[in-house]
């Protein structure tokens, strides 16, 4: 019989607060038209400050949900179903046709789907703002785009901070001439010192999980960042984000564990696939527990990538000692937030491997998981050539062929079997109880 | 051999061509593998600047490296370094572009030994007036790092030299792809696929040279062919000339394309300005764009429609190198835009191998159905 340590474990406190805010967010959006709100519209990742500083208005970040509808299977295939029979090839960004799915049939998970007024999209992948373009011809509404670059290591930055400000004060003049609304720049500067906040929090909340055992597993990550991509600039966010560190903090101190038997840990390289959350249940009966992704750690999380590749904590605009009482202050604190972001930054290819490697030192990683995503051409990519310098390193990993957003795409018996298999070359044997 | 053959036999060749000229002038090469890199300054720091291209054989050296769901276009480009065949490379150089390309790019730069190599941010959102001040300010960046390498300074004069060479051939292609308007046409759509793909990696300089000699010959060879259908080919980076080559032999002429290794290459030229490096950079912005730069208005749609009208053409075959995501979110609009200006519409998916007597069913099956309307 194996013998192994027992941590403790138990719920987090602020979990039902995560779930609330969550619901209360989608909620705003949803029933913005009713109040006679502006709606601005994005694909992922962007600044919730900018197109929500103007009285009335909010954004709907959709990277959080076509995770709802993929989380149901049979609503994930009707979208994709209904994507193909308006002529779009079935391997075209699988979030961008959950998404879209979900337009043309005018339903969700929330009901119908939203009127939004304008678009607004941080174009950083090469889906963003084609995803958008679909979004504001089927709406016949304006579309904005801003282009966030991708800067290899070493290079220069100020010029690309520059045209960040530029490209986003442009912007704000553009989104006061379609909604006819005054840009509110105190609101803005408040939400942009919010959002930076969150985002170094979120970082810290994501560094405490490189302790032994992790305190929180990739399923708790996932729903815990959900309020921080719905709404990162509000004083709820931030006294949320606060809390949340404090408990993860307190879980560390006294080695409360996500996973009590917690013998073995993994990181997952990909996007999840949400229809199929319980993959990552599956190594725990092996005391395997998945402790994140690069995903979770940095699409909320400020993140620097230091020269080694190392992932560190960023410095906030304080800490820089930057201004932030103008528009323009808080415009260059955003611009520094996207150059300087290791996330998008890794989408350049450029580096990563050297990034997936430290990763895997830092949090204390034994195997590494890849997905290799039929549906995102964004973040596999790298993944084999970190799986040949994994290999060189002994750093054991394995890949699985699947989809974050279309179920037909995973055959659920070959995904867990290799799973399994892959527990087995890690020496592990199901624990007893 | 005739000068058509000549292009034939270079582009088949073009290895051998581009290892001769490294050892006749003893200068570097760089290969590139987007047509957004600004090749004039290369070639004014003395650097022979070669697109990457495939060679469309089956080949599994690449899987280690790229998933197969990347496109089989960038997964050829990568096969053809680690076979070998590039071994002639000096540098590689790429400009932003898709993530697959970046995919390559990295590869390379991992397992392929280059003394240089060099990624420039090129914007994506060419539309935003503040494009061309980033992309200038990138030059100058590449400038310097290319200086760096070269152990030399890139002269206003040497850049003036580049500019004007490369000009001159794009006033060249423009003049060849004139020959295509007629009807019949004066030269085929495989011959003009070669032509500029040879243009790709040979000397600007020599290359003009065959292009002049080309719009003296080609004319007055007497064309045999009657009038065919006129097609046009639109999609992906595509280097397959043999494809064009069977269309053709089907009762078709490819008399235009929309392809960054075709039309897109060339189209405009650069406007000269004192500061060169800034002509340069207005040149690539005001490209035919890459659907992946085509943000927030649709205008490489206009580009193709005109194409379209003044190629007087009947039909068109959308093609879509596999798992291409940024042309695959423009395939339904485009497929619409022709088709609502009665422009029929084939659709075909490419691999690194085609499917030849599929495509040629129903490529066949095409130009039936375009023909009663021809008639």
């Amino acid at each position: 019989m194996t013998t192994y340590q027992r941590y403790q474990t138990k719920p987090l406190d602020c979990w039902q607060l995560s779930k609330e805010l969550r619901a209360k967010f989608f909620q705003e959006i949803w029933t913005a038209k009713d109040g006679g709100k502006t709606i601005g519209i994005g694909l992922g990742l962007f600044s919730n400050s900018l197109p929500t500083s103007f009285p009335d208005a909010v954004f709907a970040e959709m990277g959080t949900y076509f995770t709802i509808v993929a989380n149901n299977p049979e609503q994930a295939i009707q979208c994709a179903e209904t994507v193909s029979a308006r002529g779009y090839p079935a391997d075209i960004c699988h979030a961008a046709q959950l998404i879209w799915g979900s337009m043309f049939l005018d339903q969700g998970p929330f009901g119908p789907f939203l009127r939004p007024d304008f678009c607004i999209q941080l174009h950083f992948c090469e889906t963003q703002g084609k995803a958008t373009q679909v979004m504001s011809e089927y709406f016949n509404i304006p579309s904005f785009c801003i282009d966030a670059p991708l800067i290899p290591p070493g290079r220069p930055q100020e010029h690309f901070k520059k045209n960040l400000v530029a490209q986003m004060q442009e912007a704000i003049e553009w989104m006061e001439k379609v909604t006819g609304k005054k840009f509110d720049d105190e609101a803005f500067v408040h939400g942009v010192r919010n959002e930076w906040e969150v985002a170094v929090l979120w970082a810290k909340i994501c560094e405490l999980n490189k302790n032994i055992p992790a305190p929180l597993d990739i399923r708790m990550l996932s729903s815990l960042s959900a309020p921080l991509f719905l709404k990162r600039n509000s004083d709820e966010t931030v006294n949320y984000t606060r809390i949340l560190y404090d408990e993860v903090q307190d879980r560390v101190k006294n080695q409360i564990a996500a996973l009590g038997a917690e013998r073995c840990r993994l990181l997952h390289e990909g996007v999840p696939p949400f229809y199929f959350l319980r993959f990552f249940r599956i190594p725990e009966k092996y005391g395997a527990v998945f402790i994140g992704s690069s995903l979770d750690f940095g699409a909320c999380g400020a993140f620097e990538r230091q020269e080694n590749g190392s992932w560190r904590i960023a410095k906030t605009p304080k800490e820089l000692g930057m201004a932030m009482k103008t528009r323009e202050d808080a415009l260059y604190a955003l611009a520094h937030y996207f150059v300087t972001s290791a996330f998008m930054r890794s989408l350049l290819v450029i580096g990563k491997t050297e990034e997936q490697i430290k990763r895997v030192e830092d949090w204390q990683v034994d195997g590494v998981v890849f997905h290799c995503d039929r549906g995102c051409q964004a973040l596999p990519a790298g993944m084999p050539e970190a799986r040949l310098a994994f290999k060189e390193r002994g750093i054991p990993s394995m890949v699985y062929e699947a989809s974050h957003g279309d179920p037909r795409e995973l055959t659920e018996a070959q995904v867990v079997d290799r799973l399994e298999s892959f527990m087995e070359t890690l020496g592990l044997d199901p624990l007893d109880d | 051999m005739g000068i058509s053959e000549k292009f034939h036999d270079l582009l088949n060749n073009r290895h051998q061509y581009t290892s001769e000229w490294k050892e006749k002038k003893g200068d570097k090469v760089v290969g590139y593998l987007c047509n957004y890199v600004p090749e004039e300054m290369l070639y004014a720091a003395g650097i022979l600047p070669v697109r990457i291209l495939g060679s469309h054989e089956p080949q599994d050296i690449t899987e280690p490296h790229i998933f197969n769901m990347y496109c089989p276009f960038c997964r050829d480009c990568l096969a053809q370094g680690l076979q070998g065949r590039y071994n002639y490379l000096d540098g590689i150089v790429t400009a932003h572009t898709c993530m697959h390309m970046r995919q390559v790019f990295d590869s390379w730069t991992k397992h392929l030994p280059v003394s240089y190599s060099y990624y420039m941010y090129m914007p994506a959102h060419v539309q935003s007036k503040y494009a061309q001040e980033l992309l200038l300010e990138e030059l100058v960046c590449f400038k310097q790092s290319l200086e760096g390498w070269i152990g030399n300074t890139i002269s206003d004069r040497a850049l003036d030299k580049a500019i004007d060479a490369y000009n001159t051939n794009r006033r060249l292609l423009k003049q060849a792809y004139e020959l295509r308007k007629s009807d019949p046409p004066a030269i085929s759509g495989a011959e003009a696929m070669e032509m500029v793909l040879t243009s790709m990696f040979m000397d600007k300089e020599e290359h003009s040279r065959l292009l002049q000699q080309a719009l003296t010959e080609l004319p007055k060879r007497k064309n045999s062919r009657e009038s065919q259908i006129r097609l046009m080919l639109i999609g992906s980076a595509n280097d397959d000339v043999e494809f064009a080559r069977m269309t053709e032999s089907l009762g078709a002429d490819v008399v235009i394309e929309d392809h960054c290794t075709g039309s897109r290459y060339f189209w405009h030229e650069v406007v000269p300005e004192e500061n060169r490096l800034a002509a340069i950079a207005a040149n690539l912005i005001k490209k035919p764009p890459c659907p992946q730069k085509d943000l927030v208005e649709r205008e490489r749609f206009s580009y193709v429609l005109d194409l379209a009208r003044d190629y007087d053409v009947q039909g068109a075959i959308v093609i879509q190198q596999k798992f291409c995501d940024p042309h695959e979110f423009d395939i339904p609009p485009i497929r619409a835009l022709l088709e609502k200006n009665d422009i029929p519409v084939l659709f075909l998916e490419f691999d690194l191998t085609i499917p030849a007597g599929q495509f040629r069913t129903r490529i066949e099956a095409f130009l039936e159905m375009l023909q009663p309307k021809v008639a």
